[in-house]
């Protein structure tokens, strides 16, 4: 089911180099518990001027600016954005359907959940990859470093998919488990039908930046084209839910046209709740993908 | 509305039906797939096969549409029809005219006749149509009537047999008489068993095919176990012109000198105009300068008058005997009467003799151009008849006055006094005054008679049954008859001549003189001249005649028996010149005309009727031949309808 086996396969040398030059990049400042790479509003002594106000008693005198008292004689402080470090969780659904398609949904997903990863790493974020399976979610926490590609990569191969998953328990079990805020990446092919709102809304809710990986593989997209021809008894590999078919030209474009009013909620839904929605094929190139389409998107600079 | 194969209908139902509620039962083997999710699949299942049993039978718009389909395939199956009244009759008398009218070609370039076979097979066809699984069918006979009747088809429910009785109806030129058809569609009302239940009366449903023109509607009625039903063929604005008279005498001053003369009737009501052509043997003799007009037919205050036109042609010789043919230029739809037939005997002087003793008579008789008069008392003839039976086939023509003859059986007597026992005839007592009250003045004997002053002052009364004509109606009973003898003809006058005052008036001597030369004309041709259409033709022979044909016009001849130097064939249904031919004792062959002329008013006034009436009933109309009206074509039209419904809903649930 996964072809994914050694570590540079989730992540080779070339894509590596030009993940290097990139780094995460939230829409809102972020609250960590520790000094950090990413700017806080939390003013303090970061190196980022942020404003000024006037002295008072007890204020540190090192950031007095004595520009500003030898022109107007009056004392004023400078004010910076304290950087703080910044949580990044790669979320990877690992319920049985992330294990259709060719290349299969999960092997994309953990392509890219290792790539973020990485991103986030080598930029001293905090990073935890999770694996959202049942309704729990499995995370490898407290990742820093450069030094912990290896060990986020070990532990992306040794994921394996199946399964019904919860979305809004994993998600919200994902959400739950951080002290502070960060941004969530969430990379599934998010095939079901219950559990979005909830998931989405807990991730809300706890002040996460969401950015939400559509991963579909052509086999979802096109089944007519993808050996879903005939008389078919089509069981879902999650639920064991069974649907009769009579494959038609006229079905395919009903399923087509359900599918697409399906991923439109999702994108509805993540407007509504703040997060950011990104469809991707797996059969997208993975570098382009991540220099082209996370940049443009907004997670990635 | 009734069903004329419920079964089949049913068991079309049972055997779809039964296999389509099967194939919405019975589930496809699918192929199970694996998917991811199948979260944009909805189910959609059109299966048209199955392999596995057994699934919940869903409702479905389109089993139900597809059911309603095959049950109205199967009502149409069951072949639905909308009766009329009297419709559901066990038994069914089909009566098709065949008569002289039904010639007319007043259906779209068709004869009549064709138009009555093509509806009487289309009712055959509802009637009997419905084949093997046919419920409640009724038995269907087949009658042809003209002047008589004859069953083509007994009753029987064989749509084949009947569909060939009434093809095999061929066209007559006689008269219309229903009463015989009738009467042969009664025989066939009694159950054909032997037990007195199966003899019970079966109500049976008449249908007549006819113009409506029937010459004993009066005298026939629909009894109360018959449903008479009359389906009009033709058109009642249709008309006719043609001969009603047409005939040639020889002049009683020179045998040799004929003189022809015809006269023309118009049923239509408009004034038509008609050129006459003469033949004789087939060489024309005359034609009418121009066209001569014929006046329209008048209808006042109820009553009809046709319009006549009388044609005399100049006179012509022939010696011999002649085939006169007369014919219309130009015909019209009714071409019966646009032909008239007259044979002309051989100019030849008959022999009389006179029996009695009447000075008046045999002074007429001494007059007229005999070929020889034999005078004889009575006691004389009836010892020459005793002695031998044929002594007055001698003569062609016995007179006799006072008394009657011993035996008038054979040959041809023109008998003036009390009447002779002859079959038929009955004598009446109390002979008694009388006067002429009307008279066949279109008779040949009665031609230029004026009977306006006869005064009897004894006649005898006598009463005569059919085949007797009365020639001269009395006050009281007919003075004078004509009619058919065992071996010959004879013309009663019921008084003798100095018992009335007609000796001396000018028609006495017409009509003794058109008398003899009458029954001298039979004595020559040796048949009658001419007979109508549905009679028989009956032939007098000398004696020794053994090989006697008749050749009826265009066809073969055929033979006929002679018995008691008698030959009959007959009936003769078509007009035309029958030529007999008979070889004699010496062996020379010989040869007479006998004509048949349809000249019957009646039958040839071909505007078909309004309306029937028997016996004084209405006879309800029916406008179309089968009386019922097919369902089945709108049964089928609403399963298409149906079918496009279905497959409008079909695609609209596989394209959504």
């Amino acid at each position: 089911m996964t072809a994914l086996g050694r570590i540079d396969q989730l992540l080779d040398a070339p894509l590596v180099a030009a993940l290097d030059r990139l780094d995460i990049t939230s829409r809102r400042p972020l609250q960590g518990t520790r000094k950090g790479e990413r700017r806080s509003r939390r003013r303090g002594q970061g190196m980022e001027f942020a404003d000024f106000r006037p002295y008072a008693p007890g204020d540190d005198l090192r950031f007095v600016d004595w520009n500003i008292y030898g022109r107007i004689e009056r004392l004023f402080l400078r004010i910076f954005l304290e950087e703080e470090d910044l949580s990044l969780v790669v979320a990877v659904d690992e319920s049985a359907s992330m294990g259709f398609g060719t290349p299969s949904k999960f092997d994309v997903a953990r392509r890219i959940a290792m790539a973020l990863g990485y991103v986030g790493l080598v930029n001293q974020h905090r990073v935890t990859l999770a694996g959202l399976r049942g309704d729990r979610a499995e995370r490898l926490e407290g990742l820093r470093g450069r030094r912990k590609a290896s060990e986020a990569a070990n532990w992306l191969l040794g994921r394996e998919p199946g399964g019904a998953l919860d979305f809004a328990a994993a998600v919200r079990d994902m959400a739950s488990s951080r002290q502070g805020r960060g941004i969530a990446v969430i990379a599934s092919d998010f095939l079901c039908d219950q559990g979005l709102d909830a998931g989405l809304q807990a991730l809300r809710v706890r002040g996460w930046d969401t950015f939400v990986l559509q991963v579909l593989a052509p086999e979802d997209l096109s089944p007519g084209a993808h050996g879903i021809v005939g008389d078919l008894r089509l069981v879902d590999s999650e639920l064991s839910t069974e649907v009769e078919v009579t494959v038609s030209e006229a079905l395919l474009r009903d399923h087509r046209r359900r599918l697409e009013a399906h991923n439109a909620n999702l994108r509805d839904l993540c407007t509504r709740l703040g997060a950011r929605h990104l469809a991707i094929d797996t059969t997208a190139d993975l570098p382009r993908l991540m220099m082209e389409s996370l940049r443009r998107g907004g997670l990635l600079r | 509305m009734s069903l004329l194969t419920p079964m089949m209908g049913g068991i079309l139902l049972a055997a779809t039906l039964v296999p389509l509620v099967a194939l919405y039962i019975l589930r496809l083997r699918r192929t199970r797939k694996v998917i991811g999710s199948v979260i944009g699949w909805k189910r959609r299942t059109e299966d048209l096969r199955a392999n596995a049993p057994f699934q919940r039978l869903r409702p479905s718009w389109l089993l139900a549409l597809q059911a309603l389909l095959l049950a109205l395939l199967a009502l149409a199956a069951a072949q639905p029809v909308i009766r009329g009244l009297g419709e559901g009759a066990s038994r069914v008398a089909l009566l098709i005219d065949c008569s002289a009218s039904m010639r007319t070609l007043d259906c779209e370039g068709r004869s009549r006749l064709e138009e009555a076979r093509e509806r009487a097979l289309a009712r055959a066809e509802v009637l009997l149509g419905a084949g093997l699984f046919a419920f409640d069918t009724p038995e269907v006979m087949v009658v042809a009537f003209a002047g008589t009747a004859d069953v083509r088809a007994p009753l029987g429910r064989s749509a084949a047999r009947i569909a060939q009785a009434i093809e095999s109806i061929t066209q007559t030129d006689e008269s219309t008489q229903l009463g015989p058809a009738l009467e042969l569609a009664r025989a066939h009302q009694a159950g054909g068993g032997d037990d007195s239940a199966s003899q019970a009366i079966v109500p049976i449903r008449i249908e007549i095919f006819s113009d409506g023109k029937f010459g004993d509607a009066s005298e026939v009625a629909p009894r109360a176990s018959e449903t008479v039903e009359w389906v009009r063929i033709g058109s009642v604005e249709t008309g006719n012109a043609g001969f009603s008279a047409a005939g040639v005498e020889r002049s009683a001053e020179d045998p040799a000198r004929v003189e022809a003369f015809a006269a023309l009737r118009n049923f239509g009501t408009t004034v038509i105009e008609r050129a006459v052509s003469l033949r004789a043997d087939g060489k024309g003799i005359a034609r009418t300068p121009d066209s001569v007009e014929v006046p329209a037919m008048v209808r006042d205050k109820g009553q009809t008058q046709t319009g006549e036109r009388r044609i005399t042609f100049a006179p012509f010789t022939a010696g011999g005997q002649r085939l006169v043919e007369l014919t219309t230029d130009p015909g019209d739809a009714f071409t019966t009467d646009d032909r008239a037939w007259v044979a002309l005997r051989a100019a030849r002087a008959p022999t009389v003799a006179l029996v009695g003793d009447d000075a008046s008579l045999d002074a007429l008789l001494s007059a007229l151009p005999l070929g020889s008069l034999t005078r004889l008392d009575h006691a004389a003839a009836d010892a020459a008849i005793a002695k031998d039976a044929a002594w007055t086939e001698r003569f062609d023509v016995v007179v006799s006055v006072g008394a009657p003859p011993r035996e008038m059986s054979r040959g041809r007597w023109l008998h003036f006094g009390p009447p002779p026992a002859l079959p038929g005839l009955h004598p009446l007592p109390d002979p008694g005054r009388d006067y002429a009250r009307t008279a066949r003045l279109d008779h040949p004997t009665l031609r230029q008679c004026n009977l306006n002053e006869l005064v009897v002052r004894k006649a005898h009364a006598l009463a005569a049954e059919r085949g007797w004509t009365p020639l001269i109606e009395g006050g009281r009973a007919p003075l004078a008859l004509a009619g058919r003898t065992p071996g010959g003809f004879a013309i009663l006058v019921a008084f003798e001549p100095g018992d009335s005052n007609w000796p001396f008036q000018r028609s006495f001597v017409n009509f003794t003189a058109q008398a003899v030369d009458m029954l001298a004309g039979l004595a020559e041709v040796a048949s009658e001249e001419s007979v109508a259409p549905g009679d028989m033709i009956r032939v007098r022979l000398p004696d020794g005649v053994s090989v006697v044909t008749v050749t009826p016009p265009g066809e073969r001849a055929v033979p006929l028996t002679v018995r008691s130097s008698e030959a009959a064939w007959g009936p003769a249904r078509r007009v035309g010149a029958y030529r007999v031919e008979w070889t004699g004792r010496d062996g020379v062959g010989q040869s007479r005309w006998v004509t048949v002329n349809q000249l019957d008013p009646l039958e040839c006034d071909v505007a078909a009727a309004e309306a029937v009436s028997l016996g004084g009933a209405a006879v309800r109309a029916s406008a179309g031949g089968s009386g019922a009206l097919d369902a089945w074509p709108w049964a089928l039209g609403l399963a298409l309808a149906l079918l496009v419904l279905e497959w409008w809903i079909y695609h609209r649930q596989v394209s959504r």
